[in-house]
């Protein structure tokens, strides 16, 4: 088994004095891809923020590439090569959708040569490649995009630093099916480029489509942990999806 | 017709002060959520350094960059130790708190300085006044200009072609997004005090070269005059700052050359009262986000 | 805020909601002789103190009305004070002394000669109708460019005052008014204020003004005009901060447009931010622990002899510890983590959009009142 590049170990966290993620682990591989799946207010979006850096862990640590980042504050993170595609998207509105892939390249890197300009401009093309719409609207607000274009410049600026893991939290929320399934088919072939992903829905058969891991959070536990391949079939996931209380209803 | 130009020519040398406040203030606030209250009292905390090094003897070459340097170092110095502990963007208790500041910084001033206004170091070169044509315009009102367009310039610069430009800006909109980008908050902040010192600096220089003396009660008036520029032209918007100090300045200019003789002493009633009606047309100001979603 | 929270979601019956009103009122009472006792000890002009503590703990419940029902922290109510008491001083000065100061006066009111209870209602008219003029571009406003602009109607009125030489005797001292202010006028109007401010927060308007502060959006998809319900407040506040400022008119006999400008606002934010924007019991501390410090610091500016040594504490120590008060209060760390004891499982994109623990901006004067666990009635 080669090791893994990111892994967390019982990871509690939580706002004021409740915990909101409780004791989670979880391991992933160069190239590997999870979903994180739940229902809202599980802790998912919680999750991956803490895994960026933007919560503190309240226990339990993770590492990077074989480093300890426990501690590490978001900064340090994203110039490892961790980057996070927020929930809503967050686009800088004030700035033009040139100056958004700019921004996501971050100048340093720790172990590895800092991003020359040279290579920013090259990484620019490559975002302008992927996505023609970008280009065409490059000296436009970002905020004059529409929501599908939006989530693509999110996805877009958060290649811009070249990561190793990329986090996408609810990669097709608000948009229309079409739309979703252009920006599924983008992280499709960011991950047969070897992109190491985590995939946050709140229930996709898209994200099961994508990922080789499934993790299901409820309650801000992991309550189910496997490989796509040997997910329980559609009724047991609901049940372990909603928790028990529901399974009659389900089952009757 | 030379009368216009007069008021053009007098509009253009206020309006590069008070635009070059309203920017000084707006950095901050962009990036903390401070209104700084306390700014006018930080620019005659400067101005008396500039006094002071003045009076052991230093020439102006060597006074005016030992100045700026005693500016930021100020300026920095009040973000780390006094705004940064508020923490967050709570405008509100930033605010009061800079209330807080300007009450002591005076209160300190008038204990190391005295009440008595002190004479501020103005080269005569700077007093002479050209006459052209019937319009008349001092060499310090030139300077004054000249310096707000390089500082104008190079902020422009600075703010759209930089990274640290982007960083800057990124932040003032969503610093926690920015974070993400492993842009710093707390290198912005400090970014910003910067930059306000650098501006604060120059206006203290400007400002009291044409003014004369330096009293530990000065800073109101000037604080006074970057509220109204800043409320004018939207918080939190650079465009929005330069546009509103212009504003005023033209506005002032007309006022103290048209207005009749007996109510030249509600100047700056007349320009509050023009902040207050445009306010009621246009909340979120000339260049300015909109602050409250409701309206 | 918390506290306030579950006072206004309870469904109290007649009996109390008497209570609730009598409580303030019994601390006012409280106040007042507390205040008695201290003014006793303190020196032996009790009475002038008295004054003066009465006057400061009025005018900071009346800024607590509008403060507290808003969000917005006014740092202009010094321009109704100003306006309370130079109406109250024009309505009743002298008739003989009007022909020698005020010879410019125009029609009735240079004949007119009221007494002290009309000459405060003026006062109030005054300022209220003040308010009523000038609130609409306010209340538009929120967070920190509404207290610019309240800074802004104090320059105005300011300059408006010092140059409205025939009402009143531009930047000269406007002097002559009738000495008439007593601790009976001044514990009723004390009273009233609390009374006034009470009923207000209790009644329907009063609620519409505290939902349109906490969420003005929310508020008005239930209907509430948001306009409107940071109006009233404005103007009940500015009436309550006029009638301080003819008592204040009545005490000093003579003033200047200069004595209600930014520097005499400045106590009075310091009492409210003390106690509390929102507690009326907390307001009137804090005007009891500034306006005793400022006697105490008065006192050592003057200078005392300890034996044939002559001490005097350093000139504006007052307006020094002040500022460091206002600081220090503030930036302390009990008001600092207050807002990050708030929070959602999962938070919104809009609020993940602030820093890290920040919460409301506007309700943060409320959240330090809440830190520093200002009494609330």
């Amino acid at each position: 088994m080669p090791e893994p590049l990111l892994s967390v170990h019982g990871l509690v966290t939580g706002y004021g004095p409740n915990a909101v993620v409780e004791q989670v682990d979880l391991s992933l591989c160069p190239g590997e891809s999870v979903a994180l799946l739940g229902v809202n207010g599980a802790g998912k979006t919680t999750l991956v923020s803490t895994i960026a850096g933007l919560n503190p862990l309240w226990s339990g640590s993770m590492t990077f590439r074989g480093d300890t980042v426990t501690k590490a504050g978001p900064e340090a993170r994203a110039t490892m090569g961790i980057s996070l595609c927020p929930e809503g998207r967050q686009i800088f509105t004030s700035l033009t959708v040139e100056e958004n892939l700019l921004i996501g390249a971050t100048p340093s890197r720790r172990r590895r040569p800092a991003a020359t300009a040279a290579q920013v401009q090259e990484r620019l093309a490559r975002s302008y490649e992927r996505f023609p719409i970008l280009k065409e609207r490059r000296h436009g607000g970002g905020g004059q995009l529409s929501g599908g274009e939006q989530q693509m410049l999110a996805i877009a600026r958060a290649l811009m630093s070249a990561p190793e893991l990329l986090m996408v939290d609810e990669p097709s929320m608000g948009l229309a099916p079409a739309v979703a399934s252009t920006v599924y088919g983008l992280l499709r072939e960011l991950k047969r480029e070897g992109l190491a992903m985590i995939v946050v829905e709140e229930s996709s058969n898209r994200a099961l489509g994508l990922v080789d891991q499934c993790i299901v959070l409820r309650g801000g536990r992991s309550v189910l942990s496997a490989p796509v391949g040997e997910l329980p079939d559609h009724a047991t996931l609901l049940e372990v999806y909603l928790g028990s209380s529901t399974s009659e209803e389900v089952t009757s | 017709m030379t009368g216009f130009l007069q008021v053009f020519l007098d509009g253009l040398s206020l309006g590069s002060s008070y635009s070059l406040l309203a920017l000084g203030l707006t950095m901050v606030f962009g990036v903390l959520g401070l209104v700084n209250f306390a700014f006018g009292d930080m620019i005659v905390w400067t101005a008396f350094l500039a006094v002071e090094l003045t009076s052991i003897g230093l020439p102006l070459p060597a006074v005016i960059p030992l100045t700026l340097v005693g500016s930021v170092a100020l300026s920095m110095f009040v973000g780390e130790v006094v705004f940064r502990r508020v923490g967050t963007q709570n405008p509100l208790s930033l605010l009061l708190v800079s209330f807080g500041l300007s009450l002591v910084l005076v209160a300190l001033a008038v204990q190391v300085f005295g009440e008595l206004a002190l004479m501020f170091p103005s080269p005569t070169a700077l007093n002479t006044v050209l006459q052209v044509d019937g319009l008349q315009i001092s060499m310090l009102s030139l300077v004054n200009v000249a310096v707000a367009a390089v500082i104008l310039a190079a902020l422009f610069v600075l703010l759209n072609r930089s990274r640290l430009g982007l960083a800057l800006r990124a932040t003032a909109e969503n610093a926690r997004t920015a974070r993400l980008m492993a842009v710093r908050p707390k290198s912005m902040v400090r970014l910003s005090f910067a930059i306000t010192g650098v501006i604060g600096g120059v206006i203290a220089l400007l400002w009291f070269m044409k003014v004369g003396t330096v009293t530990p009660r000065s800073g109101l008036d000037i604080t006074l005059k970057a509220f109204i520029a800043l409320v004018i032209g939207g918080l939190g918007s650079a465009r929005g700052a330069v546009a509103g100090g212009f504003a005023l300045g033209f506005a002032e200019a007309a006022l103290a050359s048209w207005l009749p003789v007996d109510l030249r002493g509600l100047q700056q009633a007349l320009a509050f009262v023009v902040v207050v009606i445009l306010l009621v047309l246009r909340p979120q100001g000339i260049g300015g986000r909109l602050l409250d979603v409701s309206r | 805020m918390i506290t306030l929270r579950l006072r206004a979601d309870r469904d109290f019956g007649r009996v109390p909601f008497l209570l609730s009103i009598a409580s303030p009122v019994l601390v006012s009472l409280v106040v007042v002789l507390a205040v008695l006792s201290l003014g006793f000890m303190l020196r032996g002009q009790k009475d002038e103190i008295i004054l003066v503590f009465g006057i400061n703990a009025l005018l900071v419940v009346a800024l607590q009305v509008f403060v507290g029902s808003t969000g917005i922290v006014s740092f202009g109510h010094m321009a109704f004070m100003a306006i309370g008491a130079y109406a109250a001083g024009i309505v009743s000065l002298p008739v003989g002394l009007k022909a020698a100061l005020l010879p410019d006066l125009p029609g009735v009111l240079k004949t007119i000669e009221l007494p002290m209870f009309p000459s405060l209602v003026v006062a109030m008219i005054a300022a209220a109708a003040a308010a009523a003029i000038i609130g609409p571009a306010i209340v538009r406003l929120t967070g920190p460019a509404a207290a610019v602009v309240t800074l802004g109607l104090l320059v105005i009125v300011n300059q408006v005052l010092r140059h409205a030489k025939e009402l009143t005797r531009g930047t000269q001292t406007f002097s002559g008014v009738p000495k008439t202010t007593t601790f009976a006028w001044v514990f009723s109007a004390l009273v009233l204020a609390v009374l006034v401010a009470a009923l207000f927060k209790w009644s329907s308007a009063g609620l519409k003004s505290r939902m349109a502060r906490d969420d003005p959006l929310a508020a008005e998809t239930c209907g509430v005009n948001v306009t409107m319900a940071r109006l009233v407040p404005l103007v009940l506040s500015a009436a309550l901060t006029g009638l301080a400022g003819g008592l204040w008119a009545h005490y000093l006999t003579a003033f200047q447009a200069n004595s209600f400008y930014v520097a005499q606002a400045v106590p009075v934010i310091a009492m409210l931010i003390l106690g509390g924007a929102t507690s009326i019991t907390g307001g009137m501390l804090g005007a009891i622990i500034v306006s005793t410090w400022a006697e105490i610091t008065r006192f050592l500016e003057a200078g005392f002899e300890v034996g044939s040594l002559h001490l005097a504490a350093p000139r504006d120590l007052g307006n020094l510890t002040l500022g460091l008060a206002l600081i220090l209060l503030v930036t302390s760390p009990a008001s600092r983590d207050h807002g990050a004891e708030r929070g959602d499982a999962e938070p919104c994109p809009a609020c993940s959009a602030d820093w890290p623990s920040s919460g409301d901006p506007e309700l943060e004067v409320e959240r330090i009142a809440q830190a520093l666990r200002g009494p609330v009635w």
